[in-house]
């Protein structure tokens, strides 16, 4: 009988990881889901998390997309420029800035801030047996440690998106206007002709999916953290990369579905 | 309290073999064996947080090991466990933690859970921390805030994970006193998991010794004393040489 390789061999674990991560994901969304359907949730305690995940994120938010959106600008002004059509940069920026940069930036942004945060919370909880003192206590642990923070960050990343879309358009303007010398009423006559309503609530609407995946990716890592300190620094840096991966691979499929007839009728 | 036939395997290792145990109403057993036995999956096999492989438990008419999670909930209601590290929550003050469980499950008015909270806390020895939190305490204080929160939903049965390990013989006293103050003055069942010797004997109606996912002695602790089974003796006397073999 032919021996697996120890490269199919390594795919194979790797695959059957990925498959249980993805199960378990799904099994927590769907009981995230579940308690909120039958017992509602604990406002104090959601809006405590979303002060402390929405509100306390907003200032990392707007540096970084205000700089995105500079970069964005100075690289696309140099470009438009060349062909002399330094007029659409406005639009561009805003358009990019609503359909993809704001959201998956900002979901970036927050899986780093946030959802390590999460996984390193819930797994120091877990493995100080904190997890098992609630539900000692007979309390759900989904209950009182997960859904807060899934519909803080379901409904503060949509709250944050819309700053981020504005403070990057705005580091775009000083570019590009300060810097590049692009005339100001040109530039924001262009992001108004070029961005439509659906571009901005659509990007907006992704954001529900990204704030979702962080939530209970870092709750699921925080859950199932063990072995002490080194554990909860496993769990933490997987939740990042889990997140961060995830979001992409959700962006991709959603822009697939919401832009695809905008991509066909410019093509 | 009942206890049968318990098995309990984990990662391929078998960490009970067929536990059969009973407690009575108003009684303190205490487990004990040597540290990675399997007293503490034992343990928390019984007070629900882990299901095991095989076997029953009947806490009351309750058979608990087949219950879904949400009937579970209930049923730990009726029940306390006590951590080895106290397990306090962090973010919490004193008095939160102790009211945490009825603050949960809600039907109590703030004046209802200060007064249980003020109660609990002076049954513990420690009135007046109410406002600190669980980094301002010492261990032994911890573990009392522990044994408070535990007993703040007027359990039936209390489940204690090595109450006296890591404290000084005074706090060890206390607390051991506490747990037989506690069942005096409220009648509840106590169920410890210890290999504090000395303390386990002096406090319990009854020892449960396990010794390779089995218990292979349950009898009164004069009993236990007088054992003729030589990983008993070995244990209670803290010899090297004797059937417990230490890897390493």
């Amino acid at each position: 009988m032919a021996q697996a390789s120890p490269t199919s061999g390594s795919l194979l674990r790797g695959g059957r990881e990925l498959l249980e991560q993805t199960g378990e994901l799904t099994l927590l969304l769907v009981r995230t889901l579940g308690v909120i359907l039958r017992s509602g949730v604990q406002l104090g305690e959601c809006v405590r998390q979303m002060t402390a995940l929405g509100v306390a994120s907003l200032p990392i938010t707007l540096l970084t997309i205000a700089f995105s959106g500079m970069v964005l600008a100075l690289h696309t002004a140099n470009q438009l420029k060349k062909m002399g059509a330094e007029g659409l940069i406005g639009g561009i920026v805003a358009v990019s800035m609503a359909r993809e940069a704001a959201p998956v930036l900002t979901a970036i942004v927050v899986a780093a801030r946030v959802g390590s945060a999460i996984a390193a919370e819930i797994g120091t909880m877990a493995v100080t047996e904190q997890v098992d003192a609630l539900r000692a206590l007979g309390v759900n642990p989904v209950r009182y440690l997960v859904v807060p923070r899934f519909v803080a960050s379901v409904l503060m990343l949509p709250v944050l998106t819309v700053f981020a879309n504005l403070a990057g358009v705005l580091g775009a303007y000083i570019v590009a206007v300060l810097g590049a010398g692009v005339n100001s009423q040109v530039f924001i006559s262009s992001a108004q002709s070029m961005l439509v309503p659906s571009d901005v609530y659509l990007g907006l609407v992704k954001t529900f999916v990204f704030g979702g995946i962080i939530a209970v990716v870092g709750c699921a890592q925080g859950l199932r953290t063990s072995g002490g300190a080194a554990g909860v620094g496993r769990s933490t840096t997987s939740s990042v990369v889990t997140a961060i991966v995830l979001v992409y691979v959700a962006d991709y499929f959603l822009a697939e579905w919401m832009f695809r007839d905008a991509a066909l009728a410019v093509g | 309290m009942t206890v049968t036939a318990l098995e309990y395997r984990v990662g391929g290792k078998h960490v009970l073999r067929g536990v059969d145990l009973e407690a009575r109403q108003g009684e303190i057993v205490t487990v004990m064996g040597i540290s990675g036995g399997g007293k503490t999956s034992l343990l928390k096999c019984m007070a629900g947080l882990v299901r095991p492989t095989a076997g029953t438990i009947h806490i009351g008419d309750a058979e608990i090991s087949r219950m879904r999670e949400s009937e579970l909930n209930e049923q730990r209601r009726k029940t306390g466990m006590v951590f080895q590290y106290a397990a306090l929550f962090d973010s919490l003050t004193v008095y939160e933690n102790v009211v945490f469980g009825l603050k949960q499950h809600g039907g109590h008015r703030e004046s209802e859970l200060r007064e249980r909270a003020r109660e609990r806390l002076a049954a513990v020895g420690l009135e007046g921390t109410e406002q600190q939190y669980p980094a301002e305490l010492s261990g032994g204080m911890r573990k009392r805030v522990g044994l408070a929160r535990a007993l703040a939903t007027d359990p039936e049965v209390v489940f204690y994970d090595e109450p006296t390990s890591g404290l000084d013989p005074v706090v060890a006293r206390v607390i051991d006193d506490l747990i037989v103050g506690v069942r005096d003055r409220l009648g509840v069942t106590s169920v410890i998991v210890s290999h504090d010797v000395p303390n386990s004997l002096r406090i319990s109606d009854r020892v449960a010794f396990l010794h390779e996912g089995r218990i292979v002695e349950y009898d009164t602790p004069d009993a236990i004393r007088a054992s003729s089974n030589p990983a008993v003796q070995q244990f209670i006397q803290g010899r090297a040489d004797g059937p417990i073999q230490i890897a390493g």
